[in-house]
């Protein structure tokens, strides 16, 4: 069974009020237990893929599919899909005063439960776990108090998406460039993150500009996207020699 | 504006003229304020709201509050015709204010002579005896103010801060009426300190007259508010603050939410005397409008009269933001919540203090708390 399936799918943003093509017919197929790496330079359109498959408004799909579990996500709402057991680590998470961190992953937490007709967690359970999380990923648990990403350095604010990513426990997580602007002492705690997040009942898109986080976070594939598609498909290795040529032999 | 007019037979009472700040040699009350009805300021200051039921209601019967905190060593209530102090008065800024004070029979009258450690808590039960609140030299409270819902009310607060005295004020509006005043002036001595956490909903029509002067070098005064405006519910807010003298600092910051079809009137004005050199004053209102037919006017308003300030002011009317809905959205939060605990994040930033939890809870839909956090 296919985790999620993305076929020929294409996809316009409005530029200037004139549909601008973005992604131009992009194949993935991400089965349970695995890790696939999206790489790529800058404007390739990493992050239209991250957005639309979250379902964030202002894309629009022309053509093509995205299913998750068999179920087609593109009538869905974003928190649909979140509820389905999408994640998506922003690239460049918000800054929302007034509203507390754990106000936030308890709603979160709660409109989860809701939609899936479970019980809501306790309250002292969330800050527990809260908590150690955030010990684990060397935030400090005053953190939970404080306005969501108030005031956050770079590192924080990615360090605080992972965190959300093990408190929810999706199915499937896409981390849009988690790596960048870390340090290697934060790259190695944000890896050390998702590395407990892999399990085989889950996946992992995860999109990155450097070779780097793939030595800490092993992808089982490396895909290539240029210009609005994959250009080339491998294992590890194909990471390594992106490293050493770049990207222009490529396209 | 079809002719106003106020009650007949509109005397000054004695104690009204007597002491430094009374208004003696005023002459005939009733002209005074007469004029002041009938003129241009008057006509500005109502603007979007009709002052006729409120002046046709000035003689309602009044009640007397619930008080606490008035046990204390250094704190003395009476209820009097013939107050111990004046306050200052300024007819022709509020007309209707100092009519009000002309027309009760009974006046609260409160005098604070050293720093309390329990707060003072008013709580109006229907609409309220004119109360006049003192704070000698050096002394200290915090004031809290409570209200219950009724159909016409008034409140009307005069607050006198003599010199160093320090008052931290703040007010919790939540319940319905159908025509709702509350006017507040505060008259600053020098380095006295005044603040004010002012909470409210909008409600059939409610009015908040807010009126500040800082009378004496070194005052600071500080008004934080956040406000909920419902769909088919009112608040109108006129704020002045005046610098009349040196090295005075005010700040006021106050964040609405308007949901659709509700209706928000925020008049604020800084007023910087030629006296009021060094002064530093900031105001900012930011609206936050929900839906398609909110109505929001927001206009602030400086008036500087000396070179040597700093002022600032602004006013902003939006939306949520795109993104902050897709962040919590994107988390499995649906619209609606995700709207009311962005919302109730807006007017957070303006919360705190004594009042703010019990503010929080009623200005926000959300039933999210932090107390074991
Ligand atoms: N909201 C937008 N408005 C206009 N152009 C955009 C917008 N978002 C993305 N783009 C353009 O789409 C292309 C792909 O962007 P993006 O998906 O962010 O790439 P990547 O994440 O790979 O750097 C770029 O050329 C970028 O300039
Ligand atoms: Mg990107």
């Amino acid at each position: 069974m296919t985790l999620l399936q993305v076929e020929g799918l294409k996809v316009d943003i409005n530029a200037d009020d004139a549909p601008m093509p973005i992604l131009k017919g992009l194949d993935l197929e991400v089965k349970p237990g695995e890790v696939h790496a999206i790489m790529g330079p800058n404007g390739s359109g990493k992050s239209t893929l991250a957005n639309v498959l979250a379902g964030r408004p202002g894309y629009r799909v022309t053509q093509g599919s995205i299913r998750l579990d068999g179920d087609s996500l593109l009538d869905l709402a974003p928190e649909e899909r979140a509820q389905r057991g999408l994640f998506l680590a922003f690239q460049y998470p918000v800054e929302i005063p007034g509203v507390s961190n754990m106000e936030f992953l308890k709603a979160s937490l709660d409109s989860l439960a809701k939609a899936r007709g479970e019980q809501q967690p306790a309250a002292a359970a969330v800050i527990g776990e809260a908590r150690e999380l955030a010990n684990s990923l060397d935030l400090d648990p005053s953190f939970l108090k404080r306005g969501v990403n108030e005031g956050f350095s770079g590192g924080e604010k990615k360090r605080n998406e992972i965190m959300q990513l093990l408190l929810l426990k999706p199915k499937l997580a896409v981390l849009d460039e988690t790596d960048s602007g870390l340090d290697i002492d934060a790259l190695q705690t944000v890896s050390e993150g998702v590395n407990r997040f892999r399990r085989e009942d889950r996946g992992v898109v995860l999109i990155t500009h450097y070779q780097r986080l793939l030595e800490h976070i092993v992808p089982d594939y490396v895909h290539v996207l240029a210009e609005g598609r994959i250009i080339q498909s491998g294992d590890k290795d194909l990471a390594l020699e992106l490293e050493a040529k770049g990207y222009a032999w490529l396209t | 504006m079809a002719d106003l007019v106020l009650p007949q037979g509109l005397s000054l009472p004695s104690w009204m003229q007597a002491g430094d700040q009374g208004l003696q040699g005023i002459g005939q009350i009733d002209s005074v304020l007469q004029a002041a009805l009938d003129s241009p300021q008057f006509r500005e200051r109502w603007k979007y709201t009709r002052p006729r039921p409120l002046l046709e209601h000035l003689e309602d019967p009044q009640q007397l509050p619930v008080f606490e905190g008035v046990d204390q060593e250094g704190i003395t209530l009476t209820t009097t015709a013939a107050p111990s102090f004046c306050p200052r008065l300024e007819p022709q800024h509020a007309p209707e204010a100092t009519a009000k004070l002309c027309l009760a029979n009974t006046l609260i009258v409160i005098e604070v002579v050293k720093p309390l450690t329990e707060p003072l808590r008013i709580q109006h039960t229907a609409s309220s005896q004119p109360v006049l609140l003192r704070l000698h030299p050096g002394a200290e409270v915090a004031l809290e103010e409570t209200y219950a819902p009724g159909e016409f009310l008034q409140q009307a607060v005069w607050i006198e801060l003599e010199d160093g005295a320090r008052l931290s004020h703040a007010r919790n509006t939540f319940e319905a009426a159908d025509w709702h005043w509350q006017y507040l002036y505060v008259h600053q001595a020098k380095h006295s300190a005044y603040s004010l956490h002012n909470y409210t909903t909008g409600t059939q029509l409610r009015r908040q007259d807010i009126h500040l002067v800082l009378d004496g070098e070194g005052c600071e005064a500080k008004l934080l508010g956040a406000a909920r405006i419902d769909s088919k519910t009112t608040l109108d807010q006129h704020i002045n603050v005046e610098h009349r003298q040196a090295m005075g600092n005010s700040e006021q910051k106050f964040h609405h939410v308007v949901a659709d079809g509700g209706k928000s009137t925020f008049n604020s004005r800084i007023h910087i005397h030629p006296n009021a050199r060094g002064s530093a004053a900031i105001l900012s209102n930011k609206n936050l409008g929900l839906g398609q037919s909110a109505t929001i006017n927001t206009k602030p308003e400086l008036e500087i009269y000396n070179d040597d300030v700093q002022c600032a002011h602004g006013a902003t009317i939006g939306r949520l933001s795109d993104d902050e809905m897709f962040y919590f959205t994107s988390r499995g939060i649906a619209s609606p919540e995700a709207t009311a605990l962005l919302s109730r994040g807006f007017l957070n930033q303006c919360i705190q203090g004594a009042l703010a939890e019990a503010a929080s809870n009623a200005l926000t839909h959300v039933g999210i708390t932090l107390d074991h956090a």
